[in-house]
């Protein structure tokens, strides 16, 4: 007990004397929020459209003031194809709508007209918001102008509730996602390196010549990480909170009990590194590669894990963050739902475990040769 | 009695046998200089008895036990200092000798303590006993080399252990701190206390009460040093002829040289050299001239700016005040120019690594700006005459330090240049690998080649042509060897060292 004692006092002063633990802990949380926060932008967003209009019909000329007049669009008027193809190309406008000569003749007759919509599909999202909104618009305006008989009777009329986040703001649920994300990388990065420089300076060839025992080395280095990790996501919790607003509407005891799990398994990914790599440099890459991208982008924050390939989708359980993201998400914005916590409690424990008991085994006590 | 008893012992590496078939015994009570050229296995064999190693076969006993199968035993029993000292360069003085009495469980009184008293007068003790009190609270990684070495002999003797083992404490430390080491050693050990103790300096381990000489795994002497030869000198040349012996030949390298013509009266000057941080001064008012073909020593303890002085000479640091000229040329008005004159070797092993030695060199010829159509000839010729044939293709990571120190000498020297700096190029390396550059390097400097060095091993020192001593940031010594020992009134080198230093202490 004494030996693990001084293991772990020995660890917090190097933490204290480490400023690049400190700037992990408590600098990365800070710089990724901000960028979620500030740089990061789900929402819907006004496009620029450009509009020409080669029906000199009067009523048509109503058609392109209700683009005008949209809070989603900001449109802008072309005479000549020329100027607009370029528009385009110079992505000065995301698409266009070009309404055809014999637009207003053959509505007037009872045929469909048509209408071309120009997208950019060099931005895929931005393009699906310029083809629903373009339809929408122009679909609204059949409804309301002379031309109205040609419209389709309106049988059912959907009633939208958003439950949840009922403003649909993105930043709901990236933020408290990206916490997720910041952990993984405190988690992983934080342990990575500390085994592998005990191997590096030659500190470890020293200790295994005292009577330490493998569980004090393991004990010794998962302690220390797993009260600075615990710090750094109450620091997390309180920028998102406090700071940026984000409403939080389950309960701390709960999120913090989860998160000391999650944050369990991170630690056994970064030890597991460490104690296998025994190099700084090859530790720091890997826990990039194996933990940072895949919190990123397999974890489902950005995209859905029920559109991914199949076998992406079984990979990810595999993931902690996958289960931590899931949580978090929902104890933010929809509160505590036992039955979600319960589920991702056991698979982080069980997960958890396995790492720990893969940190044990892959530590040396003697030197390889 | 034995304190170790090895029978049959095998160990290899990747198909390189490191420990080959040896059978020793280490004398109980008794302090045991183990000596080996690099590669020699003498690391290997110190893993071995503490456990920190599985042998591929044989037996060893440690103090009654097996250390592969009882580590946990046997380790409370000794006390071991690893080659970089196993300190924690992050915590202070105090912190570490903290940290390593709890991890040996020192609880109760320990006969080091005096009267039996509590825990806190072991520590009083090793810091007095270091003449660390004063920097208790220093970061261990902020001392310099020969208290870092202190202190980690400090944690190593904590809780009495009853045997001791010391791989290479000597290593780059200074011939005083080198004193001050061995005089703790045997003032801390009772006289049961058995010792094994690693080394490249020979009049060290000719010192000792055993002296066992390793050769490829393989035991070629177990005896005691005064037995071989009677005084430290011709021990090492015993030794050196028990190794295989060193035939001194004429330098290829040196004869490979084609000596360049230039009108200077210095090749290398430095002016009133200063360096300040702070209020501190690192160098102060340092001016030399050292003229062509010379071998101009720069000795001194740990600390005392000799890197400091190094590095401002080929343009690495900036002054705070004066300037240095390579060959007439400012080293702060035109760097460039000035080093393209030089060829420096730094006191790490400072190549990649990861290349081969031919790529090493291949590299550095790009560097020094040797054109693409010469570069592959200059390569060939100087793989010919270093003798890197057999090796041009292993990894230079992967080299046995002798080697990987002639590749950066090779390296140094790929642009033939007329002037060379060494800082400490020797550190480290074993006699007969010594003995071979310093052929080299005298026979270069017979071609005229101007050579700045600097140097802990004293022997190295008599190699000198002349020899700044410095401490404190000051030269308080100029002069040929033989002048120095003459004012201090001193036979040897070593003794005229450290006379000097302690006169101008005072």
């Amino acid at each position: 007990m004494k030996i693990l004692t001084a293991l772990i006092k020995k660890e917090f002063l190097q933490i204290i004397r480490d400023p690049s633990s400190i700037i992990i802990a408590f600098v990365l949380p800070l710089l990724s929020i901000l960028i979620y926060m500030y740089g990061v932008n789900l929402d819907s967003v006004k496009v620029t459209l450009g509009i020409k209009n080669d029906d000199a019909n009067s009523e048509i000329s109503t058609l392109v003031k209700s683009f005008g007049h949209s809070k989603y669009v900001d449109s802008i008027v072309f005479d000549n194809e020329q100027e607009l193809t370029e528009a385009i190309t110079r992505s000065k406008i995301k698409g266009a709508v070009i309404i055809p000569n014999d637009f207003s003749t053959k509505l007037s007759r009872g045929q469909s007209g048509d209408l071309l919509i120009i997208t950019d599909g060099s931005e895929v999202n931005t393009a699906n918001y310029v083809q629903s909104y373009s339809t929408s618009i122009a679909n609204s305006w059949l409804n309301t102008s002379k031309f109205r008989r040609l419209a389709n009777p309106v049988v059912i009329n959907p009633e939208l509730r958003i439950w949840y986040n009922q403003d649909l703001n993105s930043h709901y649920f990236i933020l408290p996602g990206s916490i997720s994300v910041t952990m993984t990388l405190i988690g992983i990065l934080l342990t990575a390196l500390v085994v592998a420089r005990e191997w590096e300076r030659g500190t470890m060839e020293a200790i295994l010549s005292t009577q330490v025992r493998k569980i004090d080395i393991v004990l010794g280095k998962y302690i220390p990480y797993f009260a600075l990790g615990m710090i750094s996501m109450m620091f997390n919790v309180f920028l998102c909170v406090t700071v940026f607003k984000i409403p939080f509407r389950g309960n701390y005891l709960v999120l913090f009990a989860v998160s000391a799990l999650f944050l369990f398994t991170l630690l056994g990914v970064g030890l597991t590194i460490s104690s296998k790599l025994k190099n700084q440099f090859l530790a720091s890459q890997v826990s990039l590669g194996i933990g940072f991208l895949p919190a990123l982008l397999l974890s489902g924050l950005m995209f859905p894990i029920n559109s991914m390939p199949t076998f992406f989708q079984y990979l990810t359980m595999i993931l902690p963050p996958r289960y931590f993201i899931t949580f978090i998400e929902s104890e933010f914005m929809a509160g505590t739902v036992w039955k979600l916590v319960f589920v991702n409690a056991v698979f982080l424990t069980v997960l958890g475990m396995i790492l720990f008991i893969a940190v044990y085994k892959n530590t040396d006590m003697r030197l390889k040769g | 009695m034995n304190t170790v008893t090895i029978t049959n012992l095998t160990k290899t590496f990747n198909n390189l046998t490191a420990i080959d078939n040896l059978s020793l015994g280490i004398e109980k009570g008794k302090i045991t200089g183990l000596i080996g050229a690099d590669g020699a296995g003498k690391t290997t064999l110190i893993r071995l008895i503490i456990g920190l190693l599985l042998p591929d076969s044989g037996n060893v006993e440690v103090l009654g036990l097996n250390p592969f199968t009882q580590k946990p035993e046997l380790v409370s029993k000794i006390g071991y200092m690893p080659q970089k000292f196993g300190l924690y360069e992050d915590l202070t003085v105090i912190e570490n000798l903290k940290l390593y009495a709890d991890l040996k469980g020192i609880n109760a009184p320990s006969p080091l303590a005096g009267e039996g008293r509590g825990e806190g007068s072991i520590f009083d003790k090793m810091l007095e006993f270091t003449s660390l009190a004063p920097f208790q609270d220093r970061l261990a990684g902020a001392l310099s080399g020969g208290m870092k070495q202190k202190l980690g002999l400090a944690c190593t003797l904590l809780g009495t252990p009853e045997f001791l083992l010391l791989d290479e404490p000597s290593v780059g430390v200074d011939p005083i701190s080198r004193r001050d080491l061995m005089k703790m050693v045997r003032e801390m050990i009772t006289p049961e206390t058995t010792v094994l103790w690693s080394t490249a300096y020979l009049d060290e381990a000719h010192s000792f009460d055993t002296a066992v000489v390793l050769d490829r795994g393989k035991v070629i002497y177990n005896g005691k040093p005064h037995d071989l030869a009677s005084t430290p000198q011709e021990f090492e040349e015993k030794v050196i002829e028990l190794m295989g012996g060193y035939k001194k030949e004429p330098s290829k390298i040196a004869q490979n040289y084609t000596p360049i013509d230039y009108n200077s009266e210095c090749s290398v000057e430095a002016d009133n050299l200063e360096k300040k941080y702070g209020n501190f001064y690192a160098v102060k008012n340092n001016s030399f001239c050292i003229k062509r073909g010379e071998i101009f020593g720069l000795l001194g303890p740990n600390g005392a700016g000799k890197s400091t002085s190094f590095k401002m000479m080929c343009g690495l640091t900036k002054p705070t005040s004066g300037t240095a000229r390579i060959m007439g040329i400012d080293i702060l008005k035109n760097p460039a120019k000035a080093r393209s004159n030089l060829g420096y070797m730094a006191q790490k092993f400072s190549l990649y690594g990861q290349l081969t030695v031919r790529q090493n060199l291949q590299f550095f010829a790009a560097a020094y700006g040797i054109n693409l159509l010469d570069r592959k000839k200059r390569v060939d010729e100087i793989i010919e005459v270093f003798d890197f044939k057999n090796v041009q293709n292993q990894k230079s990571e992967d080299l046995p330090l002798g080697f990987k120190q002639r590749l950066s000498l090779a390296c140094a020297l790929i642009h033939n240049p007329p002037i060379l700096f060494l800082d400490e190029p020797t550190s480290g390396v074993d006699v007969i690998a010594r003995r071979e550059f310093w052929n080299h390097i005298t026979s270069l400097a017979k071609k005229g080649v101007t050579i700045l060095v600097t140097t802990h091993f004293m022997d190295e020192a008599e190699f000198c042509d002349r020899i700044s001593l410095f401490y404190k940031g000051e030269a308080i010594a100029v002069g040929t060897p033989d002048e120095l020992k003459q004012k201090a009134h001193a036979s040897t080198m070593e003794d005229a060292f450290i006379t000097l230093i302690k006169e101008s202490g005072k």
